[in-house]
């Protein structure tokens, strides 16, 4: 005999804990994997594109400066 | 004097002393807000409201047809819309900064090992004999998160909200008393010696803007029941980071804040009523509660010690601890003993990364669980 059911505890709800556990954990780290990713790419491309900016911005400022 | 009398014989003496009860309890949670300092915004407007809503023959509860102010800022404010526990998610958002995170993304995955003690409670508390919605219900107390724990409880129609409620932010408060207990057994002086120097990389405005965005769009489609929480996080957040709302930004993480924690206290109040408070199930819940802030504790320490095994850079375990959503008392109680351990270890930003990391992740949970039933 089960001995979930000796101990007079509701089966079903075990099971659907236990289906709860397994189906949040990978939920909750596909989801914080998935953050993580694109939070990189975003980052990298954000960086890399106003380092480029300012580097423009600093070149403009240099060619607009009157030479001695 | 005849009403008094007729007050007095008309409630049982049994009644009577669990009324007194409660206005101990009362007194014990305004006693820990003012002497100890104890989440005093919170455990102040909830001890005083277990007070009011346990003195009998009051029009603050509802009597008849007419309405009690305390079970009209219920009705409105929790069971309706579950408005006040999301609105003060934008509060909670204009407060956070995602800097620290998003300089070290890793911390993230501190965040997620760290909410893996509700899962267990929610086990725990099956076995002890509870629904699956009430278990769930418990099992959230370890988001150590008092919206997410109220909008689940409310949402899954649980019998034990206000025990839930309570015992939420009271393990909160308690946080820098149980976390030293079980970091300490569960890892080494050296590792908690660990020394992790923080290099914050560059993060542009950008991405701090598209921040917010991205874990809106994520976490609704993944989990869509979570984003009425996460959604209103975020939303604050980027009232925080778009750099042209400051007033709104400072209105909403103080005056917004502050007015629904307010009325949120008193309102959680309605649910500590003699009648359903005292039961041998409260008892259970209190003990539930503290395993699942344990579990939560040792999940994202032992997280932190096998991310070690793979990373050349190591991380101090205690980090991982910081990973559970209390904000910001985890990362504090994490810098208080690297400190101890080692005067010239500052692990506070780190441990703030693994905090708000746990923020999200548990609103996120919230909604798991909530799609999932």
């Amino acid at each position: 005999m089960n001995i979930l059911s000796l101990l007079a505890i509701n089966t079903e709800n075990v099971m659907k804990a236990l289906e709860i556990m397994w189906k949040g954990v990978v939920a909750i780290f596909i989801v914080i994997a998935l953050i993580i990713i694109v939070t990189k790419i975003v980052n990298k491309v954000c960086v890399s594109a106003e380092t480029k900016h300012k580097e423009r911005k600093e070149k403009e400022t240099e060619q607009n400066q009157p030479k001695p | 004097m005849d009403f008094l009398f007729q007050s007095f014989i008309g409630v049982e003496g049994i009644t009577w002393l669990k009324y007194l009860v409660m206005w101990i309890i009362g007194g014990v949670l305004i006693f820990l807000a003012i002497k100890k300092e104890m989440e005093p915004a919170l455990l102040l407007p909830m001890g005083f409201g277990c007070i009011l809503v346990n003195i009998p023959f009051t029009n603050v509860l509802d009597v008849g047809e007419t309405a009690g102010i305390i079970d009209w800022l219920f009705d409105v404010g929790i069971e309706v819309s579950e408005a006040m526990p999301i609105l003060l998610f934008i509060g909670i958002g204009a407060m956070i900064d995602f800097g620290p995170l998003l300089t070290n993304p890793k911390l993230f995955i501190l965040g997620g090992a760290a909410q893996f003690g509700i899962f267990l409670t929610i086990l725990l508390s099956v076995l002890c004999g509870f629904g699956i919605n009430d278990a769930a219900s418990i099992g959230i107390i370890g988001a150590a998160d008092g919206p997410t724990s109220i909008l689940v409880a409310m949402k899954l129609e649980s019998n034990y909200v206000g025990q839930i409620m309570v015992v939420a932010y009271s393990y909160m408060a308690l946080v820098p008393i149980i976390q030293p207990a079980v970091i300490k057994c569960t890892t080494t002086k050296k590792e908690r010696a660990i020394k992790m120097h923080y290099a914050p990389q560059q993060v542009s405005k950008l991405t701090r803007i598209l921040f917010p965005i991205i874990v809106t769009i994520i976490a609704g489609v993944i989990a869509p029941s979570s984003l009425a929480l996460i959604g209103f996080l975020m939303f604050g957040n980027l009232l925080r980071e778009c750099g042209v709302l400051g007033s709104m930004k400072e209105t909403a993480s103080t005056t917004l804040a502050n007015l629904i924690t307010l009325l949120l206290g008193i309102t959680i109040a309605s649910q500590l009523r003699a009648e359903t408070f005292i039961s041998l199930q409260t008892m259970m819940i209190i003990g539930l509660g503290l395993l699942a802030f344990i579990f939560d504790t040792v999940a994202g320490i032992m997280t932190a010690k096998l991310i070690n095994l793979f990373s050349k850079e190591k991380i101090n375990p205690m980090i991982g601890a910081a990973g559970i959503s209390a904000f910001p008392m985890a990362a504090r109680t994490v810098q208080k003993m690297a400190l101890k351990e080692n005067p010239s270890n500052h692990l506070l930003m780190h441990g703030i990364g693994a905090n708000v990391s746990g923020q999200v992740a548990s609103a996120i949970v919230g909604g798991l669980i909530l799609g999932l039933l």
